[in-house]
């Protein structure tokens, strides 16, 4: 019944073939056209990198910052840190008021920019109120200078924020829009009351093309200023995040030309043709184009996940049409007829080829349960680019062979390598004769390497991607280091009640509060800064006191700060959403921390979370902001792995089973495919390299790709053990034909990977080692484990091999 | 258009006409809604724009007055507050007077605030500030008149009358002409003459809708400075009281493309005219203290 069905199935690839071949024109046109049609939607293909796109748009972290972006704003900020080598003198504030204007002007989609020049000061002198802007002019005399310092003196709120503490830095803080509203044309519908609703919500938020030219502009701005008496970094998460799309292009403009360079290297050795070369180029090209096509008209972006993609598409994709192709040429030098040459080699080589798209497409499947929404999309867009791939190699090829003439050429009968030979030779002895310990063996490294692989653990630092010399970790790392920080983390703590924050007990535990977490210190992250309602209030209460320092208190009775806050509202400042909502029923926390690794994150806002409810016992305390974020995808990234590996590995499994037709055979050929990723892992572990976003993927891509290898070696052993029954016979015989094939896809492969490594991001080299790494275990396994459990499967000498497959 | 030759004598007529209407603008507040009455100035049958402006300028806008405001408060969650106030206004010549107290809520009774707001170019404002809790009247040092009119979405540049000469004036060129509430109306933009101006009232560029009937600005559209939030001014009903258009109900609503941020809606009773009890003594820093 097996063979039967794979009697039909080679005729019916050969039907198609023959199919396709005659109408070649046609299958041609309605190709191009579909590719077309794919690609003309490329226009609207978008880069995110942005930290939202890891969620799913109903994911309650995303909902809960989303809620927060509309009530509050943004809390992201970009950072412009001034470092004037003789301090803050006249020039330099003249320089900053310059700085902050030129800015304020050039900058699209910003929000509110804050620095010295526009810091907002209430103070008190006798019984006049001073409601100010520390910096209206810029200062003309040195006694200007001196008075200006003294105030920043007076206002702790700046400290770390607009100055830092040392007061050798100083900020100049940039809040882009949250939201982007467009403005209508006809005035008179912006007195309509009624909110007219995008189609698509998620757009309302500002892009990552917005960041990209907010980040441009900054970048204009402050390079006109940088000289050698002032240092100039310009961070903040935003920036972070627009630096790191600009890695990914620059790595993807490297390695996409490098992987064509491998991939035309590989082919011009292996066939010496031009057809060998162009035809199979053309193919993964327009399947790539196809695949991003698809990409664009769903509306799924290239995201820091999905950009492996086309290289590993290109890869993939190739290894569809070698397999057609060299059975093709060595058919057609034979016999000289090129259809009845392409009929035959899709024929043999089509039900494997469609067995190894389906495993990696399975593979990459595995990932659209992903809770984490950037891997849940590859877990689309893999498939889909497989199949094309797939689909475009099985029309494609019958119509440029049909339509383009081929050179026949008479090869010498293959010379035999003596050397390789033998070693195969070898280990078919080996590991049929020993397969026990050979089995063992493995068993051994593989339980080392599980007992490494647990200490693995999951690490997301973007800072840590790019190189230690980047601007952008610079400034990072210097923000850290003179400000205490540079992301943000927001607590809301909703009170119950309308003006519960007038409330003085309240307002003094918020104030315990501000104080307590400056000072608390988790997994090595403490607070750079720590603001609240409390803050603005003391202030203003000084001010009605004649600036006595003894008044820097929250006022005790609950009129005087409601009155206190009105006086706060009416001088000037629209800042009240940075400290409470209008009712007063919800005060925000804000607290900058430094750039750190999402895996401590999650501890130190578990321990904050843990504290302000204990701190706020009738109120509800929810935290978001981008610190939360990314602790989210801490958790989010644990669940996907396992979610994806035992898809991937269950999936597969069956599949396997299905295609070898016996579970035991199945199964035991899946212990020689999960081997390498245990291995990789187990390397990890002794090696004490965390999984990252890209490194967690190989798993299960990986998996995908040496099953391929698997599959060939099986569907090769088969009919070896088919004739001679014997089991080291068929191995060596399997090892002697498809070994060689599987050696040079692997060192394709493995090159493919190790393109990686000249990428500049961190997480791309990585994930090139680690790949390439898993490609030659997985080689490994093939030629030693598999034939080693074959063995032990059907004893050395087996005679009723047909029961086999 | 039609020309408007309005003389004093001519504004019974116009409220007996005008009894249906329900709009119109309140003195005290000067939310640069006021209209032109004037008799003695005549335009051509196609005034410029800022021949319309000083149509709005020259109109009366009342003169020793008492009113009591409610502002309701309205957040982008549709969470409302109420505060309510007495306020009392008086012209000195070109400057104006002002005088409020809180009414409610319980905890900001008897807030006062005091206002003098002179129309001499270069001179500042002056403005004290009463808290009941602190029983200390506070002079406020500010020459920036951007910041929120006591928590609500009105500043208190909406709340001064607008010197002519620091802005130039022109007509909207997409629209130039719109009917409002069924009344045809001028659109006419308004650019600050310079930076400080920008920074004193927090507007880059307003946009104002002048009825054409009565002169009265009804709807304004203001782009602030420092965020790309617009904000919509817009009267929702206007009476004539003492022969004086006034506004009984405007709402502010500040908004973020479409999306509405943050709204206050201003009502006005029991407003009166040319009161007795409105007089010079009563604007000074002594009565701030002593309260209503």
């Amino acid at each position: 019944m097996k063979i039967n069905f794979h009697k039909k199935c080679e005729t019916f690839f050969m039907n198609f073939t023959a199919f396709i071949y005659t109408n070649k024109y046609i299958a041609l046109a309605m190709i191009l056209l579909f590719t077309l049609s794919l690609a003309s939607q490329l226009g609207k293909l978008e880069i995110d990198t942005r930290d939202e796109g890891f969620f799913h748009e109903d994911d309650p972290t995303l909902v809960a910052y989303n809620d927060f972006k509309e009530r509050f704003g943004q809390d992201e900020i970009f950072i412009i840190a001034l470092q004037h080598q003789q301090g803050i003198d006249k020039e330099f504030l003249n320089t900053l008021y310059k700085l902050h204007h030129e800015l304020k002007e050039s900058v699209p989609y910003i929000d509110d920019i804050t620095s010295l020049v526009n810091g907002r000061i209430v103070r008190g002198e006798e019984d006049t109120l001073y409601v100010e802007d520390l910096l209206k002019v810029p200062p003309q005399t040195n006694k200007e200078v001196i008075r200006i310092k003294k105030l920043i003196d007076h206002f702790p709120l700046y400290e770390n924020f607009l100055i830092s503490r040392d007061r050798t830095t100083v900020s100049i803080i940039i809040k882009p829009l949250a939201i982007k509203e467009p403005q209508s044309d006809n005035l008179l519908e912006g007195f309509d009351q009624e909110e007219v609703p995008l189609e698509n919500d998620a757009d309302r938020y500002l892009s990552n093309l917005e960041s990209m030219e907010i980040t441009k502009a900054i970048e204009e701005v402050i390079t006109k200023y940088q000289s050698s008496d002032l240092k100039i970094y310009f961070t903040g998460t935003p920036a972070v995040v627009a630096a790191l799309q600009t890695g990914i292009e620059h790595d993807l403009s490297i390695i996409m030309p490098l992987s064509l360079l491998l991939i035309i290297f590989f082919l011009t050795l292996l066939y010496r043709r031009v057809s060998g070369v162009v035809y199979p180029l053309l193919i993964v090209i327009l399947s790539l184009f196809g695949t991003f096509g698809f990409m664009a008209l769903t509306g799924i972006p290239v995201t820091l996940v999905s950009q492996i993609l086309p290289s590993f598409l290109l890869i993939v994709g190739i290894a569809d049409t070698v397999h057609i192709l060299t059975i093709f040429y060595r058919n057609y030098n034979r016999c000289g007829d090129k259809k009845q040459a392409i009929i035959d080699a899709v024929g043999f080589a089509g039900l494997p080829v469609l067995m190894t798209s389906i495993t990696t497409a399975c593979g990459l499947l595995s990932f659209a349960w992903a809770d984490m929404a950037t891997v849940a999309q590859l877990g689309y867009v893999g498939p889909a680019g497989v199949l094309l791939a797939f689909i475009y190699t099985m029309v494609l090829l019958p119509v440029f062979i049909a339509i383009f003439p081929v050179k026949q050429q008479i090869v010498p009968t293959e010379k035999v390598n003596s050397l390789v030979d033998s070693m195969f030779h070898w280990i078919a002895k080996i590991t049929t004769r020993h397969s026990l310990v050979v089995t063992m063996i493995f068993g051994f490294i593989i339980t080392i390497a599980l007992y490494s692989a647990l200490t693995v653990r999951f690490s997301h630092n973007i800072s840590t991607w790019f190189p230690e010399n980047s601007p952008i970790r610079i400034a990072t790392n210097f923000l850290d280091s003179v400000n205490g920080g540079s992301v943000m983390l927001e607590a809301l703590i909703d009170s119950g009640q309308e003006n519960g924050f007038h409330n003085p007990d309240y307002l003094h535990r918020l104030d315990q509060a501000i104080a307590t977490i400056s000072e608390l210190k988790v997994s090595g992250i403490q607070a750079g800064k720590v603001w609240a309602l409390p803050d603005v209030l003391k202030e203003t209460n000084r001010a009605l006191n004649a600036d006595q320092e003894s008044a820097y208190t929250i006022p005790q009775n609950q009129e005087l700060v409601a009155q206190e806050l009105i006086l706060f509202e009416s001088s000037g400042s629209d800042d009240l959403e940075d400290f409470t909502d209008s009712s007063y029923r919800t005060a925000r926390l804000s607290i900058m921390a430094p750039f750190e690794d999402a895996i401590l994150y999650a501890n130190y806002t578990s321990t904050i979370q843990e504290y302000l409810t204990q701190q706020f016992p009738n109120s509800s305390v929810v935290l978001t902001g981008k610190i939360q974020l990314f602790s989210e995808i801490v958790t989010n990234a644990v669940t996907t792995l396992a979610k994806s590996y035992t898809i991937a590995i269950v999936l597969i499994t069956l599949l396997m089973i299905v295609m070898v037709g016996r579970i035991r055979i199945g199964v035991m050929s899946m212990a020689a495919n999960v081997t390498p990723i245990i291995c990789i892992l187990g390397l990890m572990g002794m090696n004490n390299i965390n999984l990252d976003l890209s490194t967690m993927l190989v798993g299960s891509l990986v998996l995908g790709i040496v099953v391929d290898d698997t599959i060939h070696f099986l569907h090769h052993f088969r009919r070896a053990f088919e004739t001679s029954a014997d089991v080291e016979q068929a191995v060596r015989e399997t090892l002697i034909t498809t070994g060689r094939a599987l050696f040079i896809t692997s060192m394709v492969l493995c090159g493919g990977f190790f393109i990686y490594t000249v990428g500049a991001l961190a997480n791309n080299v990585r994930f090139g080692i680690i790949s390439g790494a898993a490609i030659i275990f997985a080689l490994i396994a093939d030629f030693f484990l598999v034939p080693a459990l074959l063995s032990i499967a059907y004893g050395r000498k087996q005679t009723d091999g047909g029961n086999l497959t | 258009m039609k020309t408007i030759f309005y003389k004093k004598s001519d504004n019974n007529n116009l409220q007996q006409n005008s009894k249906s209407i329900t709009m119109p603008k309140f003195r005290l507040l000067l939310l640069c809604i006021l209209f032109c009455l004037p008799a003695h100035y005549a335009y051509s049958q196609n005034p410029s724009a800022q021949e319309i402006m000083e149509m709005v300028d020259n109109r009366d806008d009342g003169d020793r007055s008492v009113a009591d405001m409610q502002m309701l408060l309205i957040d982008r969650n549709s969470n409302q507050r109420i505060r309510t106030l007495r306020s009392f206004g008086i012209d000195q010549k070109e400057d104006r007077y002002s005088l409020m107290f809180f009414l409610s809520p319980a905890e900001v009774k008897g807030t006062g605030f005091l206002s003098y707001d002179y129309d001499a170019e270069g001179k500042d404002d002056d403005q004290w500030l009463y808290l009941p809790a602190l029983k200390k009247v506070k002079r406020i040092a500010s020459n920036d008149k951007s910041g929120s009119f006591m928590g609500s979405d009105f500043s208190y540049a909406d709340l001064t009358k607008r010197r002519l000469k620091d802005y130039n004036y022109s007509f909207y060129m997409k629209q130039p002409q719109v009917t409002v509430y069924g009344e045809p109306c001028w659109v006419i933009e308004s650019v600050p003459k310079n930076e400080n101006i920008v920074d004193e009232i927090g507007y880059i560029k307003s946009i104002i809708f002048v009825r054409q009937d009565i002169k009265v600005v009804v709807r304004a559209i203001n782009y602030l400075e420092d965020s790309s939030d617009i904000k919509y001014f817009d009267v929702k009903k206007m009476k004539i009281i003492d022969g004086i258009w006034t506004g009984l109900e405007i709402h502010m609503t500040r908004k973020k493309g479409n999306k509405i941020i943050h709204k206050t809606i201003l009502t006005q009773e029991n407003i009166r005219y040319n009161q007795e009890l409105v007089n010079d003594a009563l604007f000074s820093t002594r009565n701030l203290e002593k309260g209503l």
